[in-house]
């Protein structure tokens, strides 16, 4: 299974990689804004997702990547207000983790959204 | 609502978020040392003496102004080495990075706790400022809230830049 993890933080992508190399996750993909992302995105199976980045932030990319895949996107954000996750979620987020957080709450995260 | 409620509720859902980010991310405790508001209307070369590392991140909407982090390196190191479960030996691009991180997970989870009570705004994306002793100038007609933190890890403190509009 490959994992598509978009942060404009290197150390918070080295974070969410560690957590799931450590899950047993290990092809994972990295993009820093969303227009990479959306480069990035061909054949992975699911998506962590920033929503404050340069150049394309994360609601933007989600939007524009809805538009051809149906695939899980877990947003993983500051953005914690609830006119943000109501938006995020309508935009076709299906998932959501407000920072700070336990990195390995995003393996759970996998366990719910891809049924084993 | 008044502009000494929005000061006092401010102050304290950043303290709280702090301790709530460094906590989680870095496993570091953490504890607020008080806060002091220092008014720097008329004054535009009020600079505040910084130690190592600043994180600075704006904010625009219902209220404009910044947010800074400052660090000294060694504390700097600790925190994101904390956050990354490694060692630094040095100020690298990780460490840099880790600090804007930082300040963009403080501000942005006060963000949410001052939604919650009507305040809006939205956030930049997060700058890193180093170099020994650097200074960091306050914008004109602006307020200034320092709040001042002890850990583990070392001394450190959070400034609130507030526009006056
Ligand atoms: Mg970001």
């Amino acid at each position: 299974m490959k994992v598509l993890v978009v942060d404009d933080s290197a150390v918070m992508r080295k974070i969410l990689v560690k957590a799931l190399n450590e899950g047993g996750h290990t092809e994972i993909v990295e993009a820093g804004n969303g227009q990479e992302a959306l480069e990035r995105s061909g054949d992975v199976d699911i998506i962590f997702t920033d929503w404050n980045m340069p150049v394309m932030d994360g609601l933007t990319f989600v939007k524009e990547f809805r538009k051809s895949s149906k695939i899980p996107i877990v947003m993983v954000t500051t953005e914690g207000g609830q006119k943000e996750v109501l938006e995020a979620m309508k935009s076709g987020v299906n998932d959501y983790v407000v920072k700070p957080f336990k990195p390995t709450v995003v393996l759970g995260k996998i366990e719910s959204l891809i049924k084993k | 609502m008044s502009e000494i409620l929005l000061k006092d509720d401010l102050v304290q859902d950043f303290i709280d978020t702090t301790k709530e980010v460094l906590e989680t991310m870095a496993n570091a405790k953490v504890t607020s040392l008080g806060s002091r508001e220092i008014d720097g209307t008329l004054k535009d070369l009020d600079v505040t003496a910084c130690m190592d590392i600043t994180g600075v991140l704006g904010f625009s909407g219902g209220r404009r102004g910044s947010v800074l982090v400052t660090f000294s390196a060694e504390t700097a190191m600790k925190f994101v080495g904390g956050m990354l479960g490694m060692e630094f030996e040095e100020m690298d691009g990780d460490v840099r990075d880790g600090v804007g991180e930082l300040v963009n997970m403080i501000a942005g989870g006060a963000k949410t706790k001052l939604q919650a009570k009507g305040i809006d705004f939205q956030l930049s994306i997060p700058n890193t400022v180093i170099g020994s002793n650097h200074q960091i100038t306050a914008p004109q007609s602006s307020t200034r809230v320092c709040m001042d933190f002890e850990s583990e890890a070392g001394p450190f403190f959070i400034e609130v830049y507030l526009k006056q509009d």
